[in-house]
């Protein structure tokens, strides 16, 4: 099984350099027999690698305990899904199935586009599979997820218990399907600069590989935040570790990708922003892999420091030295269309959003790899922690919702004081009332103010377009409102479902701002029937329960919790948990309390709750967290992807026109990519 | 030639009293993030310090600095009521050299199985180290021990 699995790989990466080589070659020299057949090549890699991914996932069910990634990964009592998310589990299996989803990526575009996009998509699939090669050069030669052993271990050693856990089974295919979904858009921005074809096309091509690309990242960073907020039991949910950072930064570029191409698209500007910042995003993209596996910045999620992170920076160095090479080979052919013609028009305000995150990237960037800046520099290892980017990133993206605002507003080409501040009136006394409400609600904290009163801003500038637009349609129509609303929205659907995306933002932000400003945190040693208080709630110890099967051991603090006019709410549970696998390393598992019969639990405020530790004698060591808002956070990832979906829907308009003449198709069904 | 006229054009687009506004406006946000990772950069930084780095320069109390190392199990004290870890952190490659941490916050489940932590915290008068946070090697910390 090894053997066959380490050949699969070796034939798979044979195939990629082949289809790398044969779809440059034959494009540049014209020979379609070539392209042709580094076409079948890219196929043939995609199958290789997934016989390789079944095998692997087969060993693992099978306990094929002689491959050491199978053996230091799984054992012989884990459940069934859990033997298959360890493919993921670890270092060598990770990069295999990294390797594996961007092959399906390379197959899927090199397939779809088969009779579209002559000149482009033979460069296309090129570079995916100089992508591919890269990663498979790593499984072939450093990191052979087939290893075997000497060996053969009786049983695994297991996969860690934190990991046992569903958000953790989704959430790193998500990061990596983001991560790897911006090869798309990258592999056709460069096959643009190498034909030469630089119109908007490949702009159109890909806008919802991207949009899918960076789905798929947003949730990952946000799973992330939520996994560690539910699991870790600390408590919060970002901690502005390097791994979470990279994470967020190719994030930050990919949405001011995913703006600034509308303006190319529009007015036919900003070009050249547009190949930096996807360039950009698919190198910090790598970056992240980088990171997490190098070992380089110590991180609380990096792997143990391996022998790839060498390879894995002089990858970067190539890629990105290639692309801004090809980059600058077009600089002259990429002049906008138009100039920029006022500061006051939407396209300065897209321009102003790539340079606030272009410059959030960049802090962000700076404050990650700032120790091993300074050791190279100076010698001394220093570090800036949580404080240096809450302190740079507020500031940065208080302006970005600041400019999303304005941006929504503002007309195309130029727009008169007049008219902006007869627009802005409105919005900006929503934010003005709800600053008065907030202060006499007790939120005094400037920035929080602040931060809050933009949000209503932001979110009453939103409101007001879907609002006038519908209304706009009523009239000339005479639909009903919901009928105006829903075709408002099919209409343009890039641009409402933009505006969708817009509310979960704000949504979450106003979470971020509010967990953020006004957490409370209380710690009480707690006999039974004795009682602690926090932020108008009281909690009284009942003692433990314990609950025990053969799997793990679960001790429970049963807390009884009243509201501040002494209403019984409900019984809270937090807890630790035993694996008897694992019997040193226990588990804390935070109750967030919530109660129907208090909405604030519901939709204000979390009451998170975790047992320190149990005392022999039965005293309960616990601590609560008031940590307002966080919901909304989730909530507005909800939003978020909601909205995503809208904007990449297929349009019903561009259905029709896609439908080849004389081909029947049934009403309703999907176009493709 | 055309590398010329484009060098005039570029002059010319400078020269343009529109674009002029552009640059202005490019140059003061530039200045902005400038300023801002400047001032946030300097009054966040904490110096690493390894454990024979600790101990041959002696940290000025008062001076907050993070320290890695290996976590002595043996000597792991935990007071639950008061919610004070006390244990020992020694060089790995120098076992004799110890700093005696006293930490007070939320122990990761994680600082149970990890031999290595990193604290950061500063020295006291009394000559302990008092750490307030706390860095364990992630769950997601795939690696673990490796099958000889």
């Amino acid at each position: 099984m090894a053997d066959l699995g380490y050949i699969a790989i070796v034939l798979a990466m044979a195939s990629a350099l082949y289809a790398a080589a044969a779809c440059l070659w034959g494009q540049r020299r014209g020979e379609p027999q070539l392209v042709a057949s580094g076409r079948n090549a890219v196929f043939a890699a995609g199958g290789l690698l997934t016989l390789a991914v079944l095998l692997l996932v087969y060993s693992f069910l099978v306990h094929d305990f002689q491959i050491r990634y199978v053996a230091e990964n799984s054992s012989r009592h884990m459940p069934t899904l859990y033997l298959i998310t360890s493919l993921w589990g670890g270092h060598a299996g990770s990069l295999l199935f990294w390797t594996w989803i961007l092959s399906m990526f390379a197959t899927a575009v090199t397939y779809l586009y088969r009779d579209r996009h002559p000149a482009l998509l033979p460069y296309t699939s090129a570079v995916l599979s100089i992508a591919q090669s890269f990663f498979l050069i790593l499984l072939v030669f450093l990191a052979n997820p087939f290893e075997k052993l000497p060996f053969i271990p009786g049983d695994g050693l297991g996969l860690n218990p934190l990991l046992q856990n569903l958000g953790m089974a989704i959430h790193p295919p998500n990061l990596y399907l983001g991560y790897v979904g911006v090869s798309v858009p990258w592999a056709f921005a460069m096959a643009a600069l190498l034909s030469g074809k630089l119109d908007a096309g490949w702009i159109r091509a890909t806008r919802r590989w991207t949009l899918l690309a960076w789905l798929f990242l947003s949730l990952g960073v946000t799973l992330g935040g939520q996994w560690a907020y539910v699991e870790l039991g600390w408590g919060g949910y970002w901690g502005w570790d390097p791994v979470e950072n990279s994470s967020f930064l190719p994030w930050l570029t990919g949405t001011a990708f995913l703006h600034s191409v509308i303006v190319t698209e529009r007015r036919g500007m900003l070009k050249v922003w547009n190949m930096l910042l996807i360039i950009l995003t698919y190198n910090l993209a790598i970056f992240g892999a980088f990171v997490t596996r190098s070992g380089i910045i110590d991180s609380v999620h990096s792997f143990t420091e391996s022998s790839i992170g060498p390879a894995f920076l002089a990858y970067i160095a190539l890629s990105l030295i290639g692309s801004l090479l090809l980059l600058f080979r077009r600089w002259d052919q990429l002049r906008g269309d138009h100039q920029l013609e006022a500061i006051l028009s939407k396209e300065a305000a897209f321009l102003l959003n790539n340079l606030l995150f272009l410059g959030a990237t960049f802090a962000i960037f700076w404050g990650n790899i700032f120790p091993i800046l300074s050791e190279a520099v100076r010698g001394v290892k220093v570090t800036v922690g949580a404080p240096f980017f809450n302190q740079v990133s507020a500031p940065i993206f208080l302006a970005i919702l600041i400019t999303m605002g304005l941006g929504m507003l503002i007309a195309w080409r130029r727009q008169t004081i007049s008219s902006l501040v007869r627009s802005l009136r409105g919005p900006v006394s929503a934010g003005i009332v709800a600053a008065i409400v907030l202060w006499l609600m007790g939120v005094r904290l400037p920035p929080a103010l602040l931060g809050l009163s933009t949000c209503v801003f932001v979110g009453a500038v939103t409101v007001r377009e879907f609002y006038q637009g519908t209304l706009a349609r009523h009239r000339l129509t005479g639909e009903p409102y919901s009928v105006a609303l829903r075709k408002l929205i099919a209409r343009n659907q890039p641009r409402y479902g933009g505006y969708i995306v817009h509310l979960g933002v704000i949504l979450a932000a106003a979470g971020i701002i509010g967990s953020q400003a006004y957490q409370q945190e209380a710690q009480a040693v707690l006999g039974p029937g004795q009682a602690m208080q926090i932020g108008g709630y009281r909690l009284v110890f009942q003692g433990f329960s314990e609950l025990r099967n053969e799997n793990l051991q679960l001790i429970r603090a049963n807390l009884d919790v009243y509201n501040d006019q002494g209403r019984y709410l409900g019984r809270a549970e937090p807890a630790k948990e035993l694996h008897f696998v694992r019997p040193d390393q226990p588990m804390t598992e935070a109750d967030i309390f919530r109660a129907i019969g208090e909405p604030r639990t519901l939709f204000l405020e979390d009451l998170y709750l975790i047992l320190v530790a149990a005392s022999p004698e039965g005293t309960a060591t616990l601590r609560a967290f008031i940590n307002p808002l966080v919901n909304w956070i989730w909530m507005g990832a909800l939003i978020l992807i909601a909205g995503t979906a809208v904007a990449a829907w297929p349009e019903a308009s561009e259905a029709r026109v896609r439908v080849p003449r004389g081909a029947p198709q049934p009403a309703g069904s999907p176009t493709r990519f | 030639m055309a590398k010329a006229s484009a060098t005039i054009e570029i002059a010319r687009r400078w020269a343009n009293p529109q674009s002029a506004k552009f640059v202005v406006g490019g140059a003061i946000i530039l200045a902005a993030f400038a300023y801002l990772l400047f001032t946030a950069t300097s009054s966040s930084l904490v110096f690493y310090h390894t454990i024979d780095e600790v101990i041959a320069q002696g940290i000025p109390v008062g001076e907050r600095i993070r320290v890695a190392g290996a976590i002595d199990k043996d000597s792991i004290e935990w007071d639950a009521e008061r919610d004070t870890l006390a244990f020992t952190l020694f060089n790995p490659d120098n076992p004799s050299q110890r700093i005696f941490i006293i930490y007070r916050g939320l122990v990761p489940d994680t600082f149970w199985t990890s031999p290595h932590v990193i604290m950061e915290g500063e020295y006291t008068p009394g000559q302990s180290f008092v750490a307030d946070a706390m860095s364990v090697q992630c769950p997601s910390k795939y690696v673990r021990a490796e099958i000889q």
